[in-house]
């Protein structure tokens, strides 16, 4: 009698640290799939040339160097990539999100019909949804002919117009999600529609702006096919020497990984930055008890 | 301070009527009310009157000047939110300011009217803080604040107490109250709840359905309603409607409904025989009718299914023929479920709703208007 009563308990609580243990077991897999090759850039870049691309791969290093590092540092235009790249992502992030927020803005708050504002919406969606490849060769030929090429202006205009898409389908989201009554004190405080949009749309929409300005520097700081197109010298950024370091001749692992390695640390400075605005609930307090 | 005026005002919303052909005025440093039922358009006449719709027809004037085509901003009124749409990044203080600052006005002045406002509504120790550091009453108040910094011409108050829990409604009503009196500006307050209406107003503006049904001071309104809908609107608990035949017998009038032979006399006779078919609705407020023993003929004989008592006071509901009665009594009235009852009528406490057209037969024979 007594073994029948517990022998549902028992299994119950076996069950139950079962599923415990797999959900953590899962949960470290996905870890480890995500981590891992952030791990193997970073090692790599402090391995020694023999262990770098050999077979059976060396998981966990033993021995270090930063001769990669070195060669990093005497490749020529390295320093000036990296103040190419900072200047190219910081104005493509306050392009993107400045103009994608007016426009999202505008659309939260136009009446449209339901079919044409989706029609409008599809539109913006458009331009991401064809490969960027596919239009390569014409924009090439475009930036040629305006006479732009190996400028600053040619890739920051090309990464506003692949970024602003994005912003607006993110921040309409917020926007939508205002309190409809915060805006109308302001209307009634006697605000214009731009200062209703600075004053206080804006602040309330931090959070949002923050995401996007995070996901807006990374796309500008690491895209490559179109740098390395419209880039020679003068705009070339830390990707193209990153690929660079790929010829007919060699693959130089150590310096790659070394210059990756350094291309994470500007993006975790600014995403920890722009982090500082990601306060979930920033609205709350302003309607409700 | 101003005059506001609404002429034959309608908003339409595709073929929805929101607001049907409002004819309105509100006096000079009046506190008039607009109450009735969750849709009835009176949300939508403040909005209108704030700037923040545009009425589809009609004229809105403030201080003589039609306004149909002024911004919110430049009608110089002063608007407070039902959930208080304070600026959640902003301290007290600018929240307060925010209003002033906009318009451009010198910062010591916004300052000395700050602290002006803060000190009249008792919130000087919370100019520092944000919104979301506050308990409701303190919200409440802040948007108060808000709108008190501006000195407008009007004050627009969107069912400003409904989300502060029964208590502090109660005291923010009272507050209210003072604190309008105090300042003396031409206030427009919707609400939903009658009895805030009773207590705050100088007069009050039924809707009903985008419909104006009466305006009139508290007592006028409670005491000769237009129509049903206003009777059953004000007062709680709500007005008993018994419907009724007006029936001769000889040279008697009399009213004769479900559990109810009532003889009628004088002013009362009179109006019943306006009635245009006899069908009448008759109607008694529940303080209005009186248990007497049961010997005594006149009134209304009935069951009791249910007692509740308030504390204060009791409520009866009891069974007369097959309409619900609500009788109000003393706390220590002493009855018991299932018991009969008997329940006299005054004369002077009683109205009389033409049953086809729901109209107080009073206005009918006098050829009404709303106001």
């Amino acid at each position: 009698m007594s073994e029948r009563a517990m022998s549902p308990a028992i299994n119950y609580r076996l069950q139950r640290h079962l599923k415990t243990g797999l959900l953590y077991g899962i949960t470290g897999l996905v870890l480890i799939i995500i981590a891992f090759p952030a791990y193997w850039l970073v090692t790599t870049s402090v391995k020694v040339g023999a262990d770098q691309a050999t077979y059976p791969p060396v998981i966990i290093p033993t021995r270090f160097t930063l001769e990669s590092y070195e060669a990093v540092f005497q490749t020529a235009g390295v320093p000036r990539a990296f103040l190419n790249s900072t200047i190219i992502a910081l104005a493509t992030t306050a392009l993107t999100t400045f103009f994608g927020s007016l426009a999202a803005y505008a659309l939260a708050k136009t009446y449209l019909s339901f079919a044409l504002r989706r029609a409008i919406m599809l539109w913006i969606l458009i331009t991401r949804i064809f490969p960027p490849i596919t239009t390569a060769i014409p924009y090439y030929v475009l930036i040629k002919r305006l006479h732009l090429g190996d400028t600053y202006i040619a890739v920051i205009l090309t990464y506003v117009a692949y970024g602003l898409p994005f912003v607006i389908w993110l921040m309409l989201g917020f926007f939508q999600d205002l309190p409809a009554d915060i805006e109308k004190a302001a209307i009634v405080d006697g605000c214009s529609m731009w200062q209703r949009f600075r004053r206080v749309v804006l602040p309330l929409a931090l959070p949002g702006l923050a995401v996007t300005a995070i996901f807006a520097f990374i796309y500008s700081w690491n895209e490559l096919l179109y740098a390395s197109m419209l880039t020679s010298f003068n705009a070339k950024t830390v990707p193209v020497v990153v690929a660079g370091f790929i010829s007919d001749q060699y693959l130089r692992w150590g310096e790659m990984s070394a210059l990756g390695t350094l291309m994470i640390i500007p993006v975790l400075i600014f995403s920890s930055l722009a982090q500082r605005y990601l306060v979930r609930g920033l609205t709350f307090g302003a309607v409700k008890g | 301070m101003a005059e506001i005026r609404f002429e034959h005002v309608t908003k339409r919303f595709g073929n929805h009527v929101a607001v049907n052909d409002l004819n309105l005025t509100v006096h000079d440093r009046e506190l008039l009310t607009l109450v009735g039922p969750s849709g009835c358009g009176k949300s939508t006449t403040l909005s209108m009157l704030a700037g923040l719709e545009d009425p589809s027809s009609g004229l809105i004037t403030i201080d003589g000047r039609v306004v149909n085509d002024v911004p919110p901003g430049a009608r110089d009124i002063a608007m407070v939110f039902q959930s208080y749409a304070l600026y959640p990044h902003m301290t007290v203080r600018q929240n307060i300011g925010f209003g002033l600052e906009v318009r451009g006005v010198p910062k010591r002045e916004i300052e000395r009217r700050v602290m002006e406002a803060a000190t009249i509504l008792g919130i000087q120790d919370l100019l520092d803080r944000r919104p979301k550091e506050l308990s409701g009453g303190q919200r409440q108040r802040v948007a108060l604040g808000r709108a008190l910094t501006r000195e407008p011409k009007a004050f627009l108050l969107d069912e400003p107490l409904s989300n502060l829990d029964a208590q502090l409604r109660m005291q923010m009503r009272a507050e209210l109250k003072l604190l309008f009196a105090r300042v003396q500006g031409t206030v427009v307050y919707v609400t939903h709840d009658q009895a805030e209406a009773m207590t705050l107003s100088d007069r009050i503006a039924v809707m009903n359905q985008g419909v104006l049904q009466q305006v009139g001071t508290p007592l006028e309104v409670y005491n000769r309603p237009k129509n049903v809908f206003v009777a059953r609107f004000l007062g709680s608990p709500s007005m008993n409607f018994i419907p009724c035949e007006v029936c001769r017998d000889g040279g008697d009038t009399y009213l004769e409904g479900p559990g109810l032979r009532y003889s009628l006399k004088g002013e009362l006779r009179a109006l019943a025989e306006t009635a245009p078919d006899r069908r009448v609705i008759l109607g008694i407020r529940p303080e209005d009718l009186k248990v007497v023993p049961k010997d005594e003929h006149a009134g209304l004989r009935c069951q009791i299914v249910l007692i509740e008592s308030m504390g204060s006071q009791q409520f009866i509901y009891a069974q007369a023929g097959n309409g619900r009665i609500i009788v109000t009594t003393e706390p220590d009235f002493q009855a018991t479920v299932g018991e009969d009852i008997q329940l006299a009528l005054d004369d002077r406490k009683l109205h009389l709703f033409d049953r086809a057209t729901e109209q107080n037969l009073l206005f009918m024979a006098a050829g009404s208007s709303v106001a």
